[in-house]
């Protein structure tokens, strides 16, 4: 074995797009149904395209356990909904001014559990998560990190933005600190002020388009205008920080005596989230401006509408050409809505984890041989499944 | 020019052997293995250097599914979830396909009696929760669906219809004169 240990990505973007094509047909078919499922399946491929020292990661995931903690999330916003409604319309009584205050309580007090539940199904994707025969876990956690990630937020807030490095780097770490692969846990390194020099530009950038907003508002109508680059600028840098904050982080994480080196490029994974997202846009305006050309070029006696009939539209004078022609176009514009689903896949979500994946190295992999499979629970919320070591009779 | 073929009668067959890549659901280290098809058994032998024979009967191999890269040969379990792993050769692909036939089997089986459960409390909550929040559902689904059987689709189910009995309900706007 030897000690660096190189993470490359295997997968075929055809084949990914043909798997991501069918199950967002079979989604359709089943009124959203198999969305639990498919995304299951794409999960399950992306996890075995990454292959750390040339093996595969392992999704063991079901998508009848993604559609129940759907039903178990149904059931808990329900309640909770009728306990807000119930609380305001009994206090109501003596405080008329509340409901819309109570409402707004009731909503902000979701927050939390929002939190707790991201907690929540990472911990389950990692317990369903393995390599080379050793499972990930994720310790319990979730109302640790639930109420450190409100205060976090708060304090950014409050801050105008100059804590966000901070609270990207802590949160990071709880969750990273609590992760473990076999009987090794993961810890974060490092220091939140390693992430500012990344952090400035994207901060500059978004004071100073709030900033242009602001005043387009109060004093010039003009300055929204400028809003507009200096949005762009934004988008560019807090792209930037992001991409160099995985890296820092990355590299700052260590498993006993593993770890990582990644370098990955924010220029690169700009492009291909540009480009990618571009061809997509062009796609999705494909029928709009196929209509257009057709108002524009076909004569007003066919069957598509002239824009003066468009604009005074009585659907009850429209004929039957007509009505079928609005149907073939939504037909039409769904089609493209899927392959464009699928499309995504393919040109963006495929080659930026090809790029994040490549970009990183396992150093010091001799470590592993010190690993052994972890006999505890599987994790918060997750029935063991048994484990029998020889793994045959 | 090769020579005369010669038919053994009644001679077994070479012993077909192949090589894998074991993971023992122990430690994340790779372990060379060679594998022997025993099919009066229905099982497949996996062979480790100072180890006891594993024995993996053919109904209970489970196929990795939705793999990347499927060309690069299987990657096989057992049945019953536990994490040993082994990754075979490519060639070796075809020699599994033809005697396990379970191999796209689902390696745990779902429970569909606490989906249904689960179905059955959302359902439930959703239909609390509707209650709840809108009190005047029904009686506004009912006046809807009047009005929509209504012969004069002029009059809406927003309006009040003058031989309407009175309900006890806040009267609504009447309706616009025809």
């Amino acid at each position: 074995m030897t000690d660096g240990v190189a993470i490359t990505f295997a997968g075929a973007r055809a084949r990914l797009f043909g798997l991501a094509l069918k199950t967002g047909i079979a989604t359709i078919l089943t009124l959203g149904l198999y969305g639990f499922w498919g995304r299951t399946r794409l999960r399950r491929w992306y996890w075995s395209a990454i292959r750390p020292g040339g093996h595969p990661l392992e999704y063991r995931g079901e998508g009848a356990e993604r559609f129940a903690g759907f039903l178990i999330a149904t059931v808990i916003l329900a309640l909770w909904a009728m306990l807000v409604n119930g609380l305001v319309m009994v206090t109501g009584r003596w405080v008329p001014d509340l409901p819309q205050a109570g409402y707004a309580i009731g909503a902000a007090l979701l927050v939390p559990v929002v939190f707790w539940a991201r907690y929540r199904a990472r911990a389950h994707t990692l317990s369903r998560s393995a390599w080379r025969g050793i499972g990930f876990g994720m310790a319990p956690g979730a109302a640790g990190y639930a109420w450190r990630a409100c205060l976090h937020w708060v304090l950014t807030i409050a801050s105008l933005g100059l804590l966000w490095p901070w609270m990207t780097f802590r949160l990071e770490k709880f969750r990273t600190d609590r992760t473990r692969f076999g009987t090794e846990r993961f810890e974060q390194g490092g220091r939140a002020l390693r992430l500012y020099p990344a952090f400035v530009p994207a901060l500059l950038a978004g004071w100073s388009c709030l900033g242009a907003l602001a005043l387009g508002m109060t004093t010039d109508p003009r300055l929204h205008a400028l809003a507009v680059p200096l949005g762009v600028i934004f988008v560019d840098t807090a792209v930037r920080y992001r991409v160099r904050a995985f890296g820092i982080m990355a590299s700052d994480k260590r498993l006993g005596d593993l770890r990582l080196t990644a370098r990955p490029s924010a220029a690169r994974i700009g492009r291909i989230a540009g480009y990618g997202g571009l061809a997509i846009l062009g796609l999705l305006c494909l029928p709009a401006v196929g209509l257009v050309l057709a108002i524009v070029l076909v004569p007003p006696n066919g069957v598509v509408p002239a824009w003066a009939e468009l604009t005074t539209l009585d659907p009850a004078s429209l004929g039957p050409a007509t009505w079928l022609a609005v149907g073939l176009f939504g037909l039409v514009q769904g089609t493209i809505l899927l392959i464009c689903g699928a499309l995504r896949h393919a040109i963006v979500t495929a080659p930026i984890l090809r790029h994040l994946a490549e970009s990183v190295v396992i150093e010091g992999a001799c470590a592993l041989a010190a690993v052994r499979q972890y006999s505890g629970a599987a994790g918060p919320g997750v029935a063991a499944r048994p484990r029998t070591p020889e793994g045959g009779a | 020019m090769t020579g005369p073929t010669v038919i053994a009668v009644g001679a077994r067959a070479p012993v077909y052997e192949g090589r894998a890549t074991l993971f023992d659901g122990v430690r994340p280290v790779p372990v060379d293995v060679t594998l022997r098809f025993d099919d009066d058994a229905d099982a497949l032998v996996i062979e480790r250097d100072g180890a006891e024979p594993l024995r993996w009967p053919y109904d209970a191999l489970r196929a990795q599914r939705d793999q990347a890269r499927p060309d690069d040969g299987l990657i096989l379990s057992l049945a019953g979830g536990d994490l040993v792993r082994l990754m075979l050769d490519p060639r070796d692909t075809r020699l599994i396909h033809t005697r396990a036939h379970s191999l796209h089997r689902r390696s745990h089986p779902v429970r569909w009696r606490r989906i249904a459960l689960l179905v059955l409390a959302a359902l439930v909550a959703v239909a609390l929760m509707t209650a709840t929040l809108l009190p005047d559902l029904p009686g506004r689904l009912v006046r809807t669906a009047a009005a929509l059987m209504d012969a004069d689709p002029e009059r809406s189910a927003s309006c009040a219809r003058p031989d309407a009995p009175p309900d006890g309900r806040a009267a609504p706007a009447p309706c616009p004169p025809p």
